[in-house]
């Protein structure tokens, strides 16, 4: 962290600009439960494990998703989403455990690893043929009381 | 323009009506086509427009995961459904900086759509195309545009059926503008016809007694009735001038008759009294030269055995003898006048009237008259009459001027054309109240005490100047002298 203040951090892979986006994208597509959200009413989009996205995360600081300003926060551990009140946690692929993410009631957990789904991820990012697509656990996503778009389900690749 | 304006006047009237029926509904058809097929075509442009807007807002909508997950191939697919559509003709997306990101075109369409997002208005109209350009936004941001283009066929439809419609209406106006005609042609052009024939007849052959046998209410049928009556005042005025005429015509030649029996009576009349009283003066002459006679001789040789009262009643017999006489000369001079025939020759009236003066002073050298003769007065007529006539006028002037200390007798031209002359004297004058007497035979203006004289003097200068085609006419004041003018033709 203290060298990432000192000298410029180097502009992400394009994997993670994109990554950074899509990340933005899917809150427009996903509509949380309103008991979710504190009094300071922000939402806190959350990233735990190695941080590839540079800036790219940061430029939607302080956008709004339905009135709620996006915070983006950077945890050390999954466990730390509850007391962070994380309402998007993305789970890099090099997290501590990257497939053992406990279900929390208004989170939308993304992931980059096989199998993510299977153990309770909402959304797994994924490469086809170059590009970066997606798959949607529908299931898992009703158990936390979020409602994912149809047309991101359209869009979003089977689950295997 | 003229040329159509007299083709217009020559029409029956029946072709008038439909000419100017058939205008006036084109004209109107045309404007009321006009207006709605402006109000279609905007119309219409709204309709597309909005049909177009919605639609193109739907595939933005539904095109909004897919540009925000860069997925072209899912973004195609939701394009695809507008083929469900036959009139658009292509669509497009393009992502936020511009770029051609996903499209759809018609099957038989061929030409490729543009890589970069076209600047067109929104929405645009050309000749067989409609297109509009949506922005699509995700939660407010701009993420991309859609394009929209369709076809115009409905429209090319709403023409023809609007043109059909228009052209059945077309022929309807006209149909009924043909009837109408027909109509009216029995209602109102054959009855006028029939007028204008029967008009014809009547000026061509005075036949006052044609009549319109028309039925017929409303206007043409007062025209008819008019025409009738009008027939009928002029056939009775008619009659009634021509009765009056040819009374007027029979009283003129009863009139001209009788006016010509009349003046052959008159002229034999007159023919008769002349003679009568030629022969009365001429036959009285003989009885007063032996009154005249033997009273001179009475007189001369036996006054002495007449005491004085018998010599003054001599001197009285004498006296009117002699007077009587002057009446016979004067009688027989306007007989003679009135029954000459006035030759035309030259005359010197200045001449005349020179050799008249001399004779009146030769016979009163005593009195001073002073004489103005305007010299060179030269006319024709018969001199024998024209000296009758100046002797008579100057005479009176000569004898009416007595009293006069300074007495003036004048002969002149008042005026020309016709030549107007005069004789003017200071003498006694008369009162202008008798002018119409003084050329009356025996009118006498004067007491013969006075100023003696027949009282023939005047009648016959009118009778001389009468022969002449002239006239006399005089004017005076009693005291102050009088004038005669007299023309001769």
């Amino acid at each position: 962290m203290a060298a990432s203040a000192q000298t410029p951090a180097p502009p992400p892979a394009l994997e993670y600009q994109v990554k950074a986006s899509y990340l933005y994208n899917f809150v427009h597509f996903v509509s949380w439960p309103a008991d979710v959200f504190g009094d300071d009413d922000k939402f806190n989009l959350c990233v735990v494990g190695a941080d590839r996205f540079g800036n790219a995360l940061d430029i939607f600081t302080g956008e709004r998703v339905d009135n709620h300003e996006i915070i983006v926060r950077r945890l050390q551990q999954p466990a730390q989403a509850h007391d962070a009140r994380c309402h998007l946690l993305f789970v890099a692929a090099d997290a501590a455990d990257p497939t053992a993410i406990a279900s929390e009631r208004g989170m939308l957990t993304v992931g980059e690893v096989a199998g993510f789904l299977e153990q309770g991820g909402i959304i797994n990012l994924i490469e086809v043929r170059g590009r970066i697509r997606f798959q949607v656990n529908q299931q898992s996503a009703q158990q936390v009381g979020l409602i994912v778009s149809s047309r991101l389900l359209n869009l979003s690749t089977p689950p295997p | 323009m003229i040329n159509v304006s007299r083709f217009f006047r020559q029409m029956s009237l029946g072709r008038k009506v439909v000419v100017i029926k058939l205008t006036v509904s084109t004209i109107s058809l045309l404007l009321i086509g006009i207006g709605l097929l402006l109000h279609e075509r905007a119309e219409f442009e709204r309709q597309t427009t909005r049909k177009l807007t919605l639609l193109a807002d739907v595939v933005g909508l539904n095109s909004t995961a897919a540009l925000a997950f860069d997925d072209p191939a899912a973004a195609d697919e939701t394009l695809a459904v507008l083929a469900s559509d036959e009139h658009v003709l292509a669509a497009a997306l393009y992502e936020q900086h511009g770029n051609l990101f996903a499209h759809y075109r018609r099957g038989d369409i061929t030409a490729p759509l543009p890589e970069t997002m076209p600047a067109i208005g929104n929405p645009t109209f050309t000749d067989h195309e409609a297109a509009v350009l949506r922005p699509i936004r995700l939660k407010g941001k701009l993420i991309g545009h859609v394009y929209l283009g369709a076809d115009t066929d409905e429209w090319q439809e709403t023409l023809w059926a609007f043109g059909g419609s228009i052209a059945v209406l077309f022929l309807a106006v006209a149909a009924v503008s043909v009837f109408a005609s027909i109509w009216l042609q029995r209602q109102v052009a054959d009855p006028i016809s029939h007028l204008a024939e029967l008009m014809r007849r009547v000026g061509q052959e005075h036949d006052y007694t044609l009549r319109s046998y028309q039925r017929n209410d409303g206007e043409i049928g007062v025209l008819v009735d008019g025409f009738n009556n009008m027939l009928e005042e002029i056939g009775q005025n008619r009659t009634e001038l021509e009765r009056t005429r040819d009374e007027l015509r029979q009283f003129n030649a009863d009139l001209e008759q009788r006016v010509a029996e009349r003046t052959a009576q008159l002229e034999t009349a007159n023919k008769e009294l002349e003679s009568f009283s030629y022969s009365v003066s001429h036959d009285l002459r003989a009885p007063l030269r032996a009154i005249d006679g033997f009273s001179r001789i009475l007189l001369d040789e036996h006054s002495a055995t007449l005491n004085a009262d018998g010599r003054d009643s001599l001197e009285r017999v004498r006296r009117g003898a002699q007077r009587m006489g002057l009446l016979i000369d004067d009688l027989l001079k306007l007989a003679r006048v009135t029954r000459a025939e006035p030759t035309r020759e030259p005359v010197d009236l200045s001449a005349l009237a020179q050799d008249i003066v001399q004779t009146l002073q030769a016979q009163d050298p005593q009195r001073q008259v002073r004489f103005v003769l305007a010299p060179n007065l030269k006319v024709q007529g018969d001199p024998r009459l024209l000296r009758i006539a100046l002797e008579n006028l100057l005479g009176n002037a000569w004898k009416f001027t007595g009293t006069r200390p300074e007495a003036q007798v004048e002969l002149g031209v008042q005026s020309n054309t016709p030549t107007v002359y005069f004789v003017r004297d200071n003498g006694a004058g008369f009162d202008m109240n008798y002018a119409g007497k003084l050329f009356t035979p025996f009118q006498r203006l004067h007491a013969a005490h006075e100023f003696p004289g027949t009282g023939i003097g005047l009648a016959t200068v009118q009778r001389v100047m009468r022969k002449h085609g002239g006239r006399i006419w005089a004017e005076g004041t009693v005291d102050r002298g009088a004038t005669f003018y007299f023309t001769l033709n």
